[in-house]
């Protein structure tokens, strides 16, 4: 099968339009993005700016949160063009990530599918020191643990429940310890947090080979102990560039 | 000042507390700007305090949160935000319960909805809050609330303007958007270019080709119009 180009647009009927072209492949659904990139062979990525997915609104500007979560989660470091009606410079002040411009080409809407087609197609796929070097300067890898920590489902259910935990909160757990395994790859050095979260995800391994009492038991206490750690007062570093501080 | 006001039902502090989250908190008081509020001191603290942001906490709205939500909403026009939480089926239709208890509130805002792994960053702004309060650190304080402030202001004009401009992207969209009053209407009224914004939505639903040139700089030029002023 030929590398296909996947579009993230969930702006009707433009995504229509776009699913006309042969080669690529349309998702306007967040999950199924999500999914086709790990399953399909992605030669490069086009995403809407202004993508109004998990009920946020055009001005919040979601593609560049999907660019960051692709880039972190998946570790695909193919092209993504981004595509937006706002001005290059504008956005770039508001989302430094598009400072690596030769893998994150800009183009102003409006354009035709064709020029999307060509940006994807002139720009560079980033190589694993670039990535690591784009999630971590601009990605808030330690804020968006921490808060994986404390907003996952899976983390809320083993700091909440007592023992034992069901099938489906086990899942949860797994998945989150799954994103928290790739986040983890991006953390600036910081031997002694890595250890503990390293720890954290053992213990989840091992409920999931053996969801004893004791195990989980066990891993509530490591998760308590890190947020007890990370908690405001003891972060003086601050979050990432993209962030806005929050 | 803007004043944000957290509910929390036993089910989120069964997990907060365990974490020692809620520490950064004194928890039931007034903190002036920033409150964790249990729903049996709902009444007491309603005395105290007004809030432009409301939290609304992943459950069933008690018939004692919408009576002091209605007493908000009467006080000053609040902003109500509900977690999107998981695509499960318990969590839509909780949402949706939500929404249709609060239809019933005049007066009150359209409800945020937030997804559910977003709404981290609503809690380290809250702590960071609560921090900079107890440290008297204003400067700190500021910086982190007008963030915050940033994050929840969407634009809902500008959100038109791009909802428009996606639309006109082809000749159908843009003859649904002429259609779709109430998208355009609100542009009329609030922007001096009213009538040639309307103007150009027409001509590009009249284009048969828009894939063409002049399809293109219609709509380059329906850009400007509508974002004249906005990236400053």
């Amino acid at each position: 099968m030929n590398p296909a180009i996947l579009c993230g647009w969930n702006q009707e009927p433009f995504a229509e339009r776009l699913a006309d072209e042969p080669g690529f492949i349309v998702c306007c659904d967040q999950d199924n993005f999500f999914a086709r990139l790990l399953e399909d062979s992605v030669q490069a990525v086009i995403l809407a700016a202004e993508l109004t997915w998990s009920g946020e609104a055009p001005s919040v500007f979601y593609g560049f949160e999907v660019l960051c979560r692709m880039r972190a989660e998946t570790g695909l470091g193919c092209a993504v063009v981004m595509a937006s009606f706002m001005e290059g410079e504008w956005l770039r002040r508001r989302f430094p990530i598009l400072d690596f411009q030769s893998h994150h080409p800009l183009v102003r809407l409006p354009a035709r599918p064709q020029v999307l087609r060509q940006a994807a197609m002139n720009a560079k796929p980033a190589d694993r020191f670039r990535l690591r070097d784009m999630v971590r300067s601009y990605c808030d890898p330690r804020g968006r643990l921490l808060r994986l920590l404390t907003h996952g489902n899976g983390f809320r259910k083993l700091a909440a429940l007592q023992v034992p935990l069901s099938p489906s909160d086990q899942q949860a757990l797994m998945q989150d310890a799954r994103l928290l395994e790739r986040w983890l790859e991006h953390l600036p050095a910081d031997a002694e947090h890595i250890a503990q979260l390293k720890n954290l995800l053992d213990r989840i391994d091992k409920i999931g080979r053996t969801p004893t009492v004791e195990n989980i038991s066990d891993a509530r206490r490591m998760l308590q102990e890190i947020c007890r750690s990370r908690r405001p007062e003891s972060r003086s570093e601050s979050h990432g560039k993209n962030d806005n501080g929050l | 000042m803007l004043v944000i006001s957290t509910m929390v039902n036993d089910r989120t502090r069964s997990y907060l507390q365990p974490m020692g989250l809620t520490g950064g908190f004194d928890e039931d008081q007034d903190l002036a700007a920033v409150a964790f509020t249990a729903t049996a001191t709902m009444d007491c603290f309603s005395q105290q305090t007004v809030a432009d942001l409301f939290l609304l906490y992943d459950g069933p709205i008690t018939a004692q949160a919408m009576q002091w939500l209605r007493r908000l909403a009467n006080e000053r026009p609040v902003q109500v935000i509900l977690h999107r939480g998981t695509d499960s089926e318990e969590d839509r239709l909780r949402v949706e319960n939500q929404r249709t208890k609060l239809s019933t509130l005049p007066g009150l805002q359209q409800p945020i909805l937030l997804e559910h792994a977003s709404c981290g960053w609503v809690y380290d702004a809250l702590m960071e809050l609560a921090v900079c309060l107890r440290r008297k650190d204003e400067q700190g304080y500021e910086a982190v609330l007008h963030n915050l402030r940033l994050r929840f202001n969407s634009d809902s004009l500008l959100d038109q303007r791009l909802q428009l401009l996606h639309r006109c992207l082809t000749a159908q969209g843009a003859a649904q958007a002429l259609v779709e009053t109430t998208l355009l209407k609100s542009l009329l009224i609030n922007l001096e270019e009213g009538p040639f914004i309307h103007t150009l939505v027409l001509e590009l639903a009249a284009t048969t080709d828009d894939g063409s040139a002049v399809y293109q700089n219609r709509l380059t030029a329906l850009r400007e119009l509508l974002l004249k002023g906005v990236m400053e």
